[in-house]
């Protein structure tokens, strides 16, 4: 567990963050630029001071304004990789992996040279690497450190769109089998969707939100970033036996609630992510027979937002999570929908996230 | 090829000059270390203490040298009591008044380079967990090693064309501190030497292009090993 209770002033900008992390999975770090998310995971790595308050992980205190203590960055045990991977330029790939390797665990350098894809490059320099190449010894080097947590500040943002795609992979691979806790901080939702598992979400030099990603994506805290690309709910489904017939797999998201996907090769018991894209979600009082839609679930209605536009927002509860469905006006008057009652609701499109196909 | 008497200055000279390079080396690097990298009360004075001898006029500096380092001065008696070393018209003298007046080249072409090395890449060794001193000599240390280079070439190159603080200093005492400069210097004021200070300076001359040669040399291969 990280807790954090630190302020400092940087220039104009106020950072004064409290929060409690959890000390595992991948936390994501969430928020426009010069929100102050660089700024965090640098005191917490040590390479900023915070004027006052304290920063303490798995009972070991790296920060106490009160005290004087402030624990060196080399001391903290904590792996870093920077936005710019911060290569030596002076040392080989394999002298930049082993850098801040300890002796006796120099015999792991084969494992993560195999898991990042890097054997080829070991005797290179870093001047004759791409980016994303440079980007996966980075990551290398700071595993190798055997680190108790991880911070990653936007290790895809200086590449471009084919070579985030070639970088994206590992870093999942990273995250399903780490054991430590990784920071991951952005400001793209869609790494956000196929990384994380919790999320803070960081606003003018404060926690703005934090939950499950499934909670924070839900609420109030997200929808200036949904707003550019349609609102859109995510819900937590585990892969059922796949229906051989059809070639279909039914996704569940409780006893006799599940909703249908035509992905096939999906691996039983596993948990996915499902976002459902607000306006693709139709509302009607009685259940449709005859109709060629496969995804029809009961639902309750718990909030009623008129938008802008004739607009309607109507959030459900389905199966105890939040789905959201944007309707018309018109609709809603006629239908005269309140809130606390039961519908059905005819979803017209899921999209799997985060998957290891 | 070369007369005793010239072989006698050259040998001098080269003598003087390299180790005035190698003695002022260290604190070199120190000092442009702490002037690129550190804030203190007190940086500008010692900016400028350290580049004085640029601008001072040489005899100036000279001067200023036989007060504190002759046989009576304020550290040359304790300096001579204590390690038995006297730079009163030595061939030690002489590299003390060459690394004096080449210290600020030095210094200067070192401390651009620490300025240049990016704190990112000190940051980022930190994480990995290096301490400071491991940092200084794994990261920073390599990554100026051309501006030391640079800076060793300049200040030899001082070393060597050095007079008005030298024989100010320790005067110009053959085989002693009779440097390349001092010994054309004698031929100049000696009528009918023409044909002898010529050859000294086509040995100057030479002796300065091979070590710029050299600098290149030294750079060019540093580069080509990381490629």
């Amino acid at each position: 567990m990280l807790s954090l209770k630190i302020s400092k002033q940087l220039g104009q900008c106020a950072l004064d963050f409290h929060c409690d992390l959890p000390g595992h999975g991948v936390i994501g770090v969430f928020g426009v630029s010069g929100s102050g998310k660089t700024s965090l995971i640098n005191m917490i790595a040590g390479l900023i001071t915070p004027d006052s308050g304290s920063i303490t992980f798995a009972g070991q205190c790296f920060f106490d304004g009160n005290k004087g203590l402030n624990l060196a960055p080399e001391r903290r045990r904590i792996g870093y990789v920077f936005q710019d991977a911060r290569l030596f330029p002076h040392y080989t790939v394999q002298g930049n992996l082993l850098y801040g390797c300890p002796k006796e665990e120099q015999d792991k350098l084969s494992e993560v040279v195999e898991l990042l894809g890097i054997a080829h490059l070991l005797s290179r320099f870093p001047e004759q690497l791409s980016g994303g190449e440079k980007q996966r010894v980075a990551i290398g080097r700071a595993l190798l450190t055997q680190p108790e947590m991880l911070l990653m500040d936007e290790p895809l943002a200086a590449l471009d769109q084919p070579r985030k795609q070639e970088l994206l992979p590992y870093l999942k691979r990273i995250a399903k089998r780490s054991q430590i806790p990784i920071l991951y901080v952005t400001h793209q939702q869609q790494e956000l969707l196929q990384l994380v598992d919790e999320l803070l979400v960081v606003s003018d030099g404060q926690v703005a939100c934090q939950g499950t990603l499934e909670e924070v994506w839900n609420s109030p805290a997200m929808l200036p970033w949904q707003q550019a690309e349609g609102v859109s709910s995510l819900l937590l489904a585990k892969v059922m036996q796949q229906d051989e017939r059809h070639g279909m797999t039914p996704l569940s998201l409780a006893p006799e609630c599940h909703l249908w996907s035509s992905e096939v090769s999906l691996a039983p018991e596993q948990q996915v992510r499902l976002k459902v894209a607000a306006k693709d979600v139709a509302l009607s009082r009685s259940k449709p027979e005859g109709t060629s839609m496969r995804n029809i679930v009961a639902a309750t209605i718990t909030d009623i937002e008129v938008l802008a536009q004739q607009q309607v927002m109507v959030s459900l509860n389905l199966a105890e999570q939040v789905i959201k469905a944007q309707i018309t006006l018109w609709a809603q008057q006629e239908m005269k929908l309140q809130v606390g009652e039961q519908v059905y609701a005819l979803i017209k499109g899921i999209n799997l996230q985060g998957v290891a196909l | 090829m070369l007369t005793d008497y010239e072989w006698q200055a050259l040998a001098l000279s080269l003598k003087v000059s390299s180790v005035a390079v190698a003695a002022s080396l260290p604190v070199g690097i120190l000092v442009a270390w702490v002037l690129a990298k550190k804030e203190f009360w007190g940086k500008s004075l010692l900016n400028s203490v350290v580049h004085l001898p640029l601008v001072l006029p040489p005899v100036v500096t000279g001067y200023l040298l036989l007060l504190l380092f002759s046989r009576n001065g304020m550290l040359g008696q304790p300096l001579q009591q204590w390690f038995g070393l006297s730079f009163a018209f030595s061939w030690q003298g002489a590299a003390l008044a060459a690394a004096v007046v080449a210290f600020p080249l030095m210094v200067r072409a070192i401390r651009q380079a620490f300025e240049n090395v990016d704190p990112k890449l000190e940051q980022a060794a930190r994480t990995l967990g290096a301490s400071p001193f491991k940092v200084f000599y794994t990261i920073s240390l390599p990554l100026v090693y051309p501006g030391i280079l640079a800076g060793m070439v300049l200040a030899f190159a001082r070393s060597l064309g050095e007079f008005g603080a030298t024989i100010t200093f320790v005067s110009n005492i053959p085989e002693q501190t009779q440097t390349l400069p001092l010994a054309m210097f004698s031929f100049i004021e000696t009528p009918g030497a023409e044909s002898e200070a010529a050859r000294l300076c086509i040995i100057a001359i030479v002796l300065s292009i091979t070590a710029l040669l050299a600098s290149e040399w030294l750079l060019r291969r540093n580069h080509q090993e990381r490629r």
